[in-house]
């Protein structure tokens, strides 16, 4: 997408921008609510699928995918293949989760069905419009490589929950049923948003730190040892498990050498939430491991699923949304004006304060869910839940005021 | 007539920060070379990376800078990726905000 410099913040992806910050406010309240039955029982407990996919469908995808729509033209140097296309898609993600919330809510797997179909084709459509950007870049950037793979994955995430929304039911997969949906789970936290993650990050990483020796020599291989984890990981959880900690070290590893060449020495406020958010995803990583080595509770998977979920990808995207949203209000209305006059920054658009409290909002209500679940104490977890809402709540208001900002700075 | 002095010319392109950075592009060693011929001038710069997010902006705003400098009657702007631009093109006083930004 090229965006316009004409005063007017680009719609479509401030439109998924907007379904994920609504929905992440709305997950913060009702996983505080249910959080009692969800510690009890998580398989097929409505307020657990409700917040599940309040996260994955509401949250995290929407906001990748609105990135996308404007970062894929940007790295492919190419323009969006159809905005319209983009629309539709908006629709059909709409339109599909509201189904899938409303068929969890209520166990009615007819709407199951209908959703899942509908988030399916949405994501075909989404799938086919970056492919199309992306096969006519001129130059093939690491990060492309990812995000190709995860885009593969996300049809396969979509694909596996249509597989379980017509199985609740048909019931054809029978005892089989827990481990598609551990499939579906991990395709999804680890195949589609954890891949597009890095992926972006090894473009992203070295813009914002001037850093010339560009990380990704080791894509391919930590690429092909992520997803030959995840598909061990479905038979195999242990093995699996520790062959995606291999590539996320050796990742992290190619990362950290290129940095040491960087000219930019502060970190930003989308690398500080980074380091919160691979803090997390260690935590995550090692309580995942146990549970595959020794079983879990309900309490104690929800306390796993919840720290990779908001500590590790909640952080990461909240703080990456306090750099694309800024610079999507600045490249429309300050664009046009710079070299004329004394434009803002992008970091003059928000509170830094109120940017770096969500996050540690964020961190201390994650470890107040996680230490509260794996210790059967509801109180220090709601404790945690409620830290998150007051986060999630600062989140809609300091991105609410970013986009209402004017030409001027008026609020 | 007013001629077109370069020096005018660089320092109004140092009014131009990169909104990311907090640099100017002249520090940041984005601008290669200002061409002026009569009252026309033509900036040569380029980005940190032929990927970059502000590759729509960055250009317009040099443009603009230079458009109103004393006795340019027209301006234009040629983005080029050869040479790359990395790091050593920065300026010391780019490389102190840099340090500390």
């Amino acid at each position: 997408m090229v965006v316009e410099l004409n005063g007017r913040v680009p719609r479509l992806p401030l439109a998924f921008f907007g379904l994920g910050v609504l929905s992440l406010l709305t997950l913060a309240v009702v996983f505080l609510v249910g959080l009692p039955s969800i510690a009890g029982a998580w398989f097929r407990n409505p307020w657990a699928l409700v917040s599940t996919h309040l996260f994955t469908l509401g949250f995290a995808t929407p906001v990748i995918f609105g990135a996308f729509y404007q970062l894929i033209p940007v790295m492919s140097e190419a323009k969006l293949w159809s905005e319209r296309l983009g629309w539709g898609h908006l629709v059909f993600h709409v339109l599909g989760f509201l189904c899938l919330l409303h068929g969890f809510a209520h166990v009615q797997p007819a709407l199951l069905i209908a959703g899942g179909s509908m988030l399916l084709t949405g994501g075909v459509l989404f799938v086919i419009g970056m492919v199309a950007t992306i096969r006519v870049a001129p130059r093939w950037h690491p990060a492309l490589t990812f995000i190709c793979v995860a885009l593969f994955n996300l049809l396969v995430v979509f694909s596996l929950g249509l597989t379980l929304a017509l199985n609740w039911s048909l019931g054809f997969l029978g005892a089989a049923t827990r481990a598609h949906l551990i499939q579906h789970a991990i395709w999804g936290f680890g195949g589609w948003l954890t891949l597009t993650i890095l992926g972006v990050a090894l473009k992203l990483v070295p813009l914002f730190t001037l850093t010339h020796k560009e990380p990704g020599t080791l894509g391919v291989p930590v690429l092909v040892l992520f997803n030959v984890g995840i598909y061990v990981g479905l038979w195999w959880r242990v093995p699996g498990l520790l062959l995606m900690t291999l590539a996320i070290l050796v990742y992290l590893g190619d990362m950290a050498m290129a940095l040491r060449s960087r000219i930019r020495r502060v970190w930003d406020i989308s690398l500080r939430y980074a380091g919160h958010g691979l803090l997390w995803l260690g935590i995550g990583g090692v309580l995942s491991l146990v549970g595959a080595l020794y079983g879990l509770t309900a309490g104690q998977a929800v306390g796993t699923i919840y720290a990779l979920a908001i500590g590790w990808v909640g952080l990461l995207i909240v703080g990456h949304l306090f750099k694309i949203l800024p610079f999507l209000v600045w490249t429309a209305r300050y664009a046009p004006l710079a070299g004329r006059e004394k434009v803002p920054l992008l970091t003059d658009l928000y509170n830094s304060h109120v940017a770096n409290c969500i996050r540690y909002l964020l961190s201390l209500g994650c470890l107040g869910v996680v230490v509260g679940l794996w210790t059967n104490r509801l109180p220090i977890a709601t404790v945690g839940a409620g830290l998150v809402a007051i986060a999630a709540v600062l989140i809609c208001w300091s991105f609410y005021r970013i986009v209402r900002r004017d030409a001027h700075g008026h609020r | 007539m007013v001629t077109v002095d370069e020096k005018d010319c660089w320092e109004a392109l140092k009014g131009v920060m990169d909104p990311e950075l907090g640099i100017n592009i002249v520090d940041l060693g984005l601008v290669y070379e200002i061409v002026i011929e009569g009252g026309e001038v033509c900036v040569v710069m380029t980005l940190t990376t032929p990927g970059c997010p502000l590759s729509g902006s960055l250009p317009k705003a040099a443009l603009n800078a230079v458009a109103v400098v004393p006795g340019v009657m027209g301006a234009d702007v040629v983005l080029t990726f050869d040479p790359p631009w990395s790091p050593q093109k920065i300026s010391p006083a780019g490389r102190q905000v840099l340090a500390g930004n």
